[in-house]
């Protein structure tokens, strides 16, 4: 085993997979209407587990998959009709799977009676609902009593193959399932010996020794790890004779292999469906490796240092003698295009799709709507669009909170929704998109909306100071206070109200805003504007009080020289009267650079900025250029400076401060 | 071998200490914390810091704060030259540069030799002093970098 256990890593991370899809498709599962591919997919993942887990010695997992295995088993050949109830004890059993999982990848103690307690669930709901005791105890009991339980199947199969033509190949299709694992088929021992006969009607198409060549092959490419065990083992049958009748010599592996043949050759059309799952398999290795993130994050900070030498080069480029300063020109382009290039491909390597975090939310919303019985169906849009894998870490737990929000506050209950005249299934749309520099993810349901007077109610409960006049959007700003929340009673699932303000912090936190829109009784959207990457900006960098300062490119609108007319003063505090609007000023070089007297506007320009709350003019000596900048987190070694959203540093050494416009806001208030 | 036997020789093995000065008194620090000692460069200015902190400088790619201790504690005077030293100290896990007016050596000390502080008499407040302890006939104040640094009073750091 000890040679065994470099593989570990990988059993984990693909048992993880299976776990991951099987959750998906069980989800997916239409009990109306059962997608038997999808089955075969569910099986399929419970059987690599159970197959791996028994190569590397994790009894605890072969023992639950088993019983899994079995159940889906049946349900594949319609002897079991899968239901919700039974869906719902298969999901948590994924879940115990994934926790002894992570007990084994952890090297922590695996708790035994979580998985008898499993194991038994399964069971009992299994009896609860087909009723017909046989089969279950059959499937129960082969667990521990191989060589009883299988009896009534085994009728079956001796009935089946009566009609060799035919019911044989139903049954071929189950071993297919095995011949993936040629080298775990073990379990079955018994039935291969009652199926000895079927098979000897075979011999006479000599379809043997074709057969182990091909699909023993196939079995080497797919799992080295195996290899030498199956090679043994091919040997030990050659040498016996492909029949053996006694159990202990485990020839299981060849008599599943002999029955592909037929399958191979009669029906076409099963092994069409399983050879694309493989060829995908083999491809998806060869294409991709798997990388450990702090390699690809040394990665990303190398070429952040790249692209600030390649602008000090700039620099000193700009400054060289005429005789070679064509030459030296030209050889910075190219350096400067290979450096993007450079830094674009390596920012694609960070980028997941988002459905690494969607896809954990129909789980969730299933879970919940059954608790609160509401009805609900998930629609998830734009999965495949691409987000640094950073913010994929930092963006679930606020999904998290708003899909939770919409499901328990947004969807009414089926009875009020009909009396509204909506359909009595909720809908909670979740998409992402790619929009210019920016990914925007929005969660709307279809539910009651946002209820102004009661949040209303609720700040002046909390002795908020409201002004008059509150416009819808102003109003639904305020559930993103601290400790607010309008529902009528606290849920387990959320109404505490600790969670809008820390959702809107994270997202801030992460350089992004958060809108809401809503209309009673049609529902509510919340839309993330989250950037792309939170490595490099696009920025302006702009100069103030003898100090550099770089505003992010996205925040800005436009950048004027303010004439006479345009400064306006409101109790000695100065606007500009720009494009229809007053815009309130604050002074970059007295708020942050340490001047105590203010910019003299006219002489110096505003850049107007706007952020999802307000729009203001900064006031800057003048302007350097635009450039792009990696961004240096100033809370490494320091603390967060209120207005700095980071730090950069120049092409000449030196740092540069980011500005953070979002929470610059408050600058104007205490200047007012 | 041989260093398992001088360990057991010498009951508690000597710590290593920077001694530097500040003003007119000799300060020091375990030199374990040190990372380097470099030359005052320009920092820039972070808003709405207090005087004593200078701003921050590239530390080759990392962003890292200077603190003159001489504007702090209010010792000798805080002129910037090609003198002026910055030592860069490694505490808990970040960087800080501080200020001082000059670094002079490195001196050995067993515990023993480490006296006491009194409660008054040192610009630091004694929670940040380890001791006092007599280099020939100069008395060196040894501080604890580590709390100091870390302290609420310098601000260097977001108070937990």
């Amino acid at each position: 085993m000890d040679n065994l256990s470099q593989y570990n890593e990988v059993f984990f991370e693909e048992a993880q997979e299976h776990l991951e899809t099987m959750e998906t498709l069980l989800l997916a599962y239409d009990i109306d209407a059962p997608d038997m591919e999808e089955l075969n997919s569910v099986f399929r993942a419970a059987h690599s587990i159970k197959g791996g887990s028994d190569i590397f010695g994790f009894k605890a997992l072969t023992g639950l998959t088993h019983v899994m295995e079995n159940m889906l088993d049946s349900a594949r050949n319609n002897e079991l009709i899968l239901t919700t109830d039974l869906i719902t004890v298969l999901l948590e059993t994924t879940d115990v799977l994934k926790n002894i999982l992570s007990c084994y990848r952890e090297e922590s103690e695996i708790d035994w009676e979580i998985i008898e307690a499993s194991k038994e669930r399964l069971g009992a709901t299994l009896q609860a609902i087909a009723g017909a005791g046989e089969q279950i105890d059959a499937l129960l009991e082969e667990e521990e009593d191989q060589g009883f339980g299988f009896f009534d199947e085994d009728d079956d199969e001796s009935e089946e193959q009566e009609d060799p033509g035919f019911g044989f190949f139903d049954e071929d299709d189950d071993k297919s399932e095995e011949q993936e694992d040629l080298g775990f088929g073990f379990f079955d021992d018994d039935l291969n010996s009652e199926k000895a006969p079927a098979d000897d009607e075979n011999v006479g198409f000599g379809f043997f020794d074709e057969n182990i060549d091909t699909s023993n092959e196939a079995d080497e490419q797919q799992n080295p790890v195996e290899r030498d065990e199956i090679q043994k083992e091919e040997t030990d049958n050659i040498g016996y004779g492909f029949f053996n009748e006694d159990p202990q010599t485990e020839p299981a592996a060849t008599p599943i292999e002999n029955t592909t043949t037929p399958q191979q050759a009669t029906t076409q059309k099963k092994t069409a469906v399983k050879a694309p799952a493989k060829a995908a398999d083999t491809k998806a290795e060869a294409t991709s490796i798997r990388v450990e993130t702090n390699k690809i994050d040394k990665l990303v900070n190398l070429v952040g240092e790249l692209v600030i030498t390649q602008s000090m080069l700039n620099l000193i480029g700009s400054e060289v003698q005429e005789s070679i300063a064509d030459k030296m020109q030209s050889a910075l382009i190219e350096l400067e295009r290979n450096t993007r290039e450079i830094q674009e491909a390596v920012m694609s390597v960070r980028m997941l799709p988002i459905s690494f975090v969607f896809n954990r939310f129909p789980r969730l919303v299933r879970d919940l709507s059954t608790k609160l019985e509401k009805k609900i169906n998930l629609v998830i849009e734009g999965g495949n669009t691409e987000i640094d894998k950073n913010l994929v870490e930092k963006i679930s737990d606020p999904l998290l909170h708003l899909i939770r929000n919409s499901v328990d506050h947004g969807i009414e209950m089926p009875s009020k929704r009909l009396e509204a005249h909506k359909d009595e299934t909720g809908i909670v749309k979740l998409s992402a998109a790619q929009r210019g520099g920016e990914i925007v993810i929005t969660i709307a349901d279809d539910g009651a909306g946002l209820n102004r007077e009661r949040i209303i109610e609720k700040a002046l409960e909390k002795e908020l100071s409201l002004p008059e006049n509150l416009s819808d959007s102003d109003v639904w700003q305020l559930i993103f206070e601290a400790g607010f929340s309008t529902a009528a009673e606290v849920t387990d699932v959320s109404g505490r109200g600790v969670g809008m303000d820390v959702v809107r912090r994270n997202i801030e936190s992460l350089g992004g805003r958060i809108e809401i829109t809503s209309a009673a009784g049609i529902g509510t959207v919340f839309t993330i504007s989250l950037p792309l990457t939170l490595a490099i900006l696009d920025g302006m960098t702009v100069e103030a009080s003898n100090q550099v300062f770089i505003i992010p490119l996205v925040n800005i609108v436009e950048s004027i020289q303010p004439v006479a007319e345009q400064i306006k003063r409101i109790k000695g505090k100065q606007l500009l009267w720009v494009r229809e609007e007053y815009w309130p000023l604050i002074d970059i070089g007295k708020t942050l650079g340490g001047n105590t007297t203010a910019t003299n506007l006219e002489t110096g320009i505003v850049v107007l900025v706007e952020t999802s709350k307000q729009r203001f003019g900064l006031v800057i000596d003048s302007l350097l250029g635009q450039q792009q900048v990696v961004i240096k987190n100033l809370e490494r070694h320091y603390r967060r400076v209120e207005g700095i959203a980071g730090a950069t540093i120049m092409g000449d050494g030196s740092v540069a401060l980011i500005l953070d416009v979002d929470s610059m806001t408050q600058f104007i208030q205490s200047n007012l | 071998m041989a260093i398992l036997k001088q360990g057991n020789t010498s009951s508690m093995p000597a710590k290593e200490f920077l001694t530097f000065v500040l003003g007119d008194e000799t300060y020091a620090l375990d030199i374990m914390t040190v990372k380097e000692i470099r030359g005052y460069e320009p920092a820039t200015k972070i808003a709405n810091a207090p005087s004593y902190i200078k701003g921050v400088i590239n530390l080759r790619g990392d962003i890292v704060p200077i603190v003159d201790l001489r504007i702090k504690f209010n010792i000798g005077e805080a002129t910037y030259n090609e003198w002026t030293i910055v030592i860069m100290l490694n505490v808990r896990d970040r960087v800080v540069g501080i200020v001082v007016d000059g670094v002079s050596d490195v001196m050995n000390l067993e515990a023993e030799e480490i006296k006491p502080a009194p409660e008054f008499g040192v610009a630091f407040d004694s929670r940040y002093l380890h001791g006092l302890a007599a280099l020939e006939d100069q008395m060196v104040i040894i501080v604890d970098i580590e709390e100091l640094i870390s302290s609420d009073e310098i601000g260097v750091f977001e108070s937990a």
